[in-house]
């Protein structure tokens, strides 16, 4: 944290928004982040707030849609009393990890103080990059270990081997020998495992492919639910469920189905499977082939064979009786498959599973079309429908894995992989590389990072019911509702009088109606997001305004590097003259509009910034800028310098200031003469405070960053807005959009904003808003005049109710979008096809033109009344 | 007319996966009430309560509507349970219910009207009706003074000096079917004379909270006093005030003034327009209070609460409850209060715009 992350112990958290927002993009982006940023040093947030920028994949704007539900999943917005910024420490401590783990020499040369809270939370928080444990886990590991391991040695194992006692089992009558007579119990298994395989052979049920310890368990297991449920399938009697239209894969060996080729290594992998395999080995039981049984999906006639051995065994033994002596010699018998209902026998073991999955293709294509008495053609349709299915499996490829952390528990052993993306997590690997191919979450990635990811559909069984429900109802057409109204006169007849229905039917606060999957977006929707792509930059404008912004930083880490040379270190601390630079207002918040023209940065010094210092770091920092044609003036008021580079926008404006100026003990610490205005100084370290605010309670709410482009927006073409600060902005929209308790799509947010402006909020008479970032919370409305509030409210208010008739279109100053195509009218049926073919040609030549010219109408009408409610707006401005 | 023109049939309604608009007084935990709004609750209770008080009937009113009343239902009583078929022919009575504001105890000073629902099990035929009407006039014209009668297409009036009781006519749900044009009255009327039923036995679970009284006097008054808010009928600024009363963070109801401000920041918050969550019918859950509106008068309604409550906000109580020298008509003049403009709010919705938007439907059907 380059050294400036212990100056005063208050605030030491206070002014790291860049480094976590470093942190943040480290740990998100990971393969997506450019190498040649250097996040740490002046961490832009890139990945986490433009993530259209960073990564090339996807349209920008279509990216940056869907940037909104980026933020920080693990820290939902719990609305909590405003009193401080909170969770410093926390933060401070990932940003110190993602320098650690970037391996980059800190910026100030000087170690950071050791901080007992933040190694304690360094070694609970590790991110994935920095694998090796620290000193301490390693130390707590090798101990656990020790004493897990030292009792064993010395004291009887709780455990009895079953194994081990072994000789007691055969004389099930006697009473169970007490274990810790025999001690360790170890020597014993020694002893006792020539014993073992008879044993096991002995009470080995065949259905389950298990072992019992003994004649009881045995038993037991005979009676038990699981046994007899195997047997019911190995019988034939229960149907295995299969998926409709996906191959599955199944384990011989255990009688396993599996619905996908990661679900059947996982299980291949897994303990129960080796373990199954270890007794098989051991029992000289016919090991089927290590490649799976394919089985074609359920709609293509595929069907869950019974099991190889079981069967067998079935006919042979009844299944019931232990199997004493009933090896089979050989240890490698070609497999038997039953595939699609109809047998196929694989003369020889296909050692590839790709071949063999031609033939299993092959044979379910002459099974699906009945015996064979199906044409050429319909055959090699099947054939191909399953080659497809099992190239789809293989092409499944795992998908946002770096949304995917890796958490270990505090003596590091432990691993928790948490996907951030569904909010789940695993402790399994193979389990996260199942989910990180499922359905699930590849809807949450499509949704949430690359709305251009193909997500297969789901059959959806209660949709095709509900359609062929609502066909029929069109076909019958006889019955005809009546309007509504309490007891109107098209009412149905026996409804004519309702019960008195003793409820309010408000909708409750933390109702979740907002369900990621289902909803649809509104129109409100539509027009915003439509909005918001015009007003997003493209990828050319954001590099070349993190270039500009980059050039400035590298010439001020020359600054700071200048400094430590020639400034002679501070007695106490050792620490830089500058301490750091860091990005604040939209930069930080991602707020960056297209055409923006300025963009603000603060450089954070040890001592009061003088004129002098500015003069000197001006001249400095000309010799590390690479940039050709740029310029740099001190604008003195601002106690800023203005960084331009010639044809380029935007500028960056870089405040000057230093935290000594807000210290309690300000007014006694000498101030030189020539020091900067101290409230701008004053009001850059506030801006620093607001950034990391934002990135604490913004960035994780859904839809905020996207209400606050818009609002920017708005307010940039509306005069009564711009009164409202943007600090305010943010302040009032964060609380109106937390205050929902879930999440909510944009529109809704939008209009909630307007509400909550429209009750009055913004009024004397109202709660006023505190400002958080702030020692004394002063409300920040108390800047506004009682005119702008009335101004402000009257506006919102009509702006709420021309959302709530449709006309969105004229608070965010665009043409209104032509209605949405409803998914079912797109959906062609199949019948419809064949009967639009022959019209097809005519059909699509009159449609665009027809739409062409209904978009320029409406754009003209809506033009105009653009301008009249612009002079409205205007008219009113001037009656105020 | 009772079709709603925002209704929705025979599917889910889509509003009722709305976030419900924004309020303040659920939102504590984001905007925390400060001392100060505290301090003017309390005294805009006291003003709220006083204008309230000022608004209801004086005894001599309400012991007259008392007497007037009683000897109306002694009669719907005699005919309920008289043997004589003679006494009144061709109308069998089944029940009859007190409902209105006479009976909620809402009336306004000088608002002397009570109604009465008589549920027929005979056909409501007018003549039925005026049959009933003709029999009350005979019993109840003594020494004490003539009572005239008035047939309306709801039942009819009955007038004694400058008291009047309304009888409401409703019928059997069997009856409803075999309803017919200019021979009985129209159902609509009928349902609406039954809704009456409801709300009133409804209410009385309402007065639990005490508040409810002179709030409800206020509010009608002010929509009197402003012709903007009578779109809103009077059940559903019934059902909004309790809403407002009883549903807090605590538990515990408001005071009557923080109510009061808050009905009209619901309302200027949209709780009744279209693309809210709304609000349910007490009675029937399966319609919203606002269904019944049309969308311009949904607008007008809206733009009327919130510039009403931009004068309250501004310390125009004394304009909204009617105790300001003037009057002004805010939905044209520009009110002044402490040098602050308070300017009329625009429409949002144009009836113009509708007629495209329904055409294009019709137009994508026929394609």
């Amino acid at each position: 944290m380059y050294g400036y992350h212990g100056y005063t112990p208050g605030q030491s958290t206070t002014y790291t928004t860049s480094a976590v927002a470093a942190a943040v993009a480290a740990a998100y982006s990971g393969s997506t982040n450019p190498p040649q940023q250097p996040p740490n040093v002046f961490g832009y947030p890139g990945a986490s707030t433009f993530p259209a920028g960073i990564d090339g994949n996807g349209g920008a704007t279509s990216n940056a849609y869907y940037a909104y539900g980026y933020g920080a999943p693990g820290a939902p917005p719990v609305p909590s009393p405003y009193s401080n910024i909170g969770a410093g420490a926390g933060y401070a401590s990932l940003s110190d990890l993602s320098y650690a783990a970037k391996g980059r020499a800190p910026y100030g040369a000087t170690a950071p103080k050791p901080n007992p809270a933040l190694t304690t939370l360094t070694t609970a928080n590790k991110p994935i990059s920095s694998y090796g444990s620290t000193y301490d886990a390693a130390v707590y590991a090798a101990a656990s270990n020790m004493l897990n391991k030292g009792p064993g040695r010395t004291f009887p194992a709780k455990k009895p081997n079953p194994f081990a006692f072994a000789p007691s089992n055969q004389n099930p009558s006697g009473p169970p020998a007490p274990t810790h007579k025999y001690g360790t119990g170890k020597r014993w298994g020694i002893g006792a495992t020539a014993n073992t395989h008879r044993d096991a052979q002995q009470f080995y049920c065949e259905v389950c492919k298990i072992s019992c310890a003994g004649q009881l368990t045995y038993k037991e297991h005979l009676e038990g639910k699981l046994h007899k449920k195997k047997e019911a399938l190995a019988k034939g009697e229960g149907v295995q469920a299969l998926p409709r239209s996906k191959v599955s894969f199944r384990c011989d060996l255990c009688n396993v189905t599996c619905t996908g080729k990661d679900t059947y290594d996982a299980h291949v992998r897994g303990s129960k499977h080796q373990r199954t395999l270890a007794l098989c080995k051991k029992l000289g039981k016919p090991i089927p082939a290590g490649e799976p049984t394919i089985i074609a999906p359920a709609e293509m006639g595929g069907t869950v064979p019974p099991p190889v051995a079981a069967a067998t065994a079935a006919a042979t033994t009844g299944g019931k009786i232990p199997t004493i002596g009933a090896a089979v010699a050989s240890k490698k018998i070609a497999p038997v498959h039953f595939i699609g209902g109809s047998s196929l026998e694989t003369t020889k073991q296909t050692k590839d599973l790709e071949a063999k999955k031609a033939v299993v293709a092959a044979a379910v294509g002459s099974a699906g079309v009945d015996g064979g008495e199906g044409e050429e053609g319909e055959k090699k349709e099947v054939e191909y429908d399953l080659s497809a299915l099992l190239a789809a499996e293989n092409n499944v490829k795992p998908v946002g894995e770096n949304y995917v952390e890796t958490e270990r528990d505090a003596n590091g052993k432990h691993v928790t992989y948490v996907c951030k993306l569904c909010d789940c997590k695993f402790s399994d690997i193979n389990a996260k590389d199942i989910h990180l191919k499922g359905r699930r979450h590849r809807l949450m990635y499509k949704q949430k990072v690359d709305p251009s990811l193909e997500v297969e559909m789901k059959p959806n069984t209660l949709r095709e019911k509900r359609a062929a429900r609502a066909k029929k109802e069109m076909g019958g057409g006889g019955r005809i509702r009546g309007p509504p109204g309490m007891m109107g006169p098209g009412a149905l007849p026996g409804g004519y009088m309702p019960p008195p229905l003793a409820r309010f039917a408000p909708a409750q606060q933390p109702r979740p109606y907002f369900d990621s999957h289902r909803y649809m977006e509104t129109e409100d929707d539509r027009h915003i997001m439509a909005k918001h792509a015009s007003l997003f930059p493209n990828e050319a404008e954001l590099k070349e305004m993190e270039d500009i912004v980059q050039s400035l930083e590298k010439g001020l880490k020359g600054l700071s590097d200048h400094f430590e040379t020639t400034k002679p270190k501070a007695e106490d601390g050792g620490e830089r003259l500058l301490r750091g630079a860091m990005r604040i207002g939209v930069l930080s918040k991602g707020l960056f509009l297209k055409g923006e023209e300025e963009v603000e940065l603060v450089a954070l010094f040890a001592d009061p910034p003088t004129k002098k210092m500015m003069e000197e770091s001006i001249e400095e920092m000309k010799k590390f800028i690479e940039v050709p044609d740029f310029s740099m003036e001190m604008v003195e008021d601002e106690a800023a310098v203005m960084f331009t580079v010639k044809d380029k926008l935007p500028r960056v404006k870089l405040y000057f200031t230093s935290t000594v100026l807000r210290q309690d003990d300000a007014s006694v610490i000498e101030k030189p003469t020539d020091i900067l205005r101290e409230e701008k100084c004053l009001h850059a370290l506030a801006e620093l405070r607001h950034s990391k605010w934002f990135q604490v309670r913004c960035t994780g709410l859904q839809s905020c960053q996207v209400v606050l482009r818009i609002l920017r927006d708005v307010s940039r073409r509306i005069g009564t807005y711009k009164k409202l600060s943007p600090w305010t902005m943010e302040l009032i929209v964060e609380k109106v959009i937390s205050s929902v308790g879930v999440p909510i799509p944009v529109g809704d947010a939008l209009r909630r904003f307007f509400e909550a402006i429209a009750t009055g909020i913004l009024f004397e008479s109202g709660p006023g808003v505190s400002d958080p970032c702030e020692r004394d919370a002063g409300n920040v409305l108390s800047v506004l005049s009682p005119q702008d509030k009335e101004n402000i409210t009257s506006s919102a208010q009509h702006a709420l109710r021309l959302m709530a008739f449709g006309k969105i279109h004229k608070i965010l100053g665009m043409d209104k979008l032509a209605p949405a195509v409803s998914p079912t009218s797109e959906r062609k049926r199949p019948r419809e096809e064949e009967n639009c073919e022959a019209t097809d040609g005519d059909a699509k030549k009159d449609k665009p033109d027809d739409e062409v010219e209904k978009k320029e109408g409406e754009g003209e009408e809506e033009k105009t009344s653009e301008d009249t409610v612009e002079k409205v707006v205007n008219v009113k401005m001037e009656t105020n | 007319r009772m079709v709603g023109k925002s209704g929705f049939v025979g599917r889910a309604h889509p509003y009722r996966n709305k976030p419900f608009p924004f309020d303040l007084t659920l939102a504590q935990e984001a905007f925390p009430p400060t001392k100060e709004m505290e301090e003017a609750d309390v005294k805009m209770t006291e003003e709220v309560l006083a204008a309230a008080t000022a608004l209801e009937p004086t005894d001599k009113e309400r012991a007259e509507m008392g007497e007037f009343v009683t000897k109306v239902k002694q009669i719907l009583d005699k005919i309920l349970t008289t043997t004589d078929a003679e006494y009144l022919p061709a109308v069998v009575l089944e029940q009859y219910v007190e409902v209105g504001s006479y009976k909620k105890d809402t009336m306004l000073r000088g608002h002397r009207i009570a109604d009465i629902v008589v549920v027929t099990k005979s056909m409501p035929t007018f003549e039925a009706v005026a049959s009933i009407g003709q029999k009350m006039c005979d019993e109840l014209s003594d020494g004490s003074g003539v009572v005239s009668m008035v047939s309306r297409d709801f039942g009819l009036i009955l007038t004694k000096k400058e008291d009047k009781v309304r009888i409401l006519v409703s019928t059997q749900q069997s009856n409803t079917d075999g309803l017919e044009k200019d021979l009985h009255l129209p159902l609509e009327m009928i349902s609406k004379n039954q809704a009456a039923i409801y709300h009133a036995k409804r209410f009385e679970c309402f007065s639990t909270t005490p508040e409810i009284r002179p709030l409800i006097r206020v509010f009608k008054a002010m929509r009197r006093r402003f012709p903007g808010l009578e779109p809103i009928n009077i059940w559903a600024f019934e059902s909004l005030i309790q809403y407002s009363l009883i549903t807090t963070p605590t538990g515990y109801p408001l005071a009557a003034g923080p109510a009061f401000k808050r009905v009209l920041s619901m309302l200027s918050a949209g709780i009744f327009l279209p693309g809210s969550s709304g609000l349910g019918d007490p009675v029937d859950a399966r319609f919203r209070l606002c269904d019944q509106l049309g969308f311009d008068e949904m607008d007008k309604a809206c733009s009327t609460a919130q510039t009403l409550l931009r004068i309250l906000c501004q310390g125009g109580i004394a304009v909204l409850l009617g105790q300001a020298d003037k009057i002004p008509d805010i939905s044209v003049e520009v009110t002044e209060l402490n040098d602050i403009c308070i300017a009329p709010l625009e429409k949002a919705f144009e009836p113009e715009e509708k007629k495209e938007g329904e055409e294009v439907p019709m137009e994508s059907a026929s394609a």
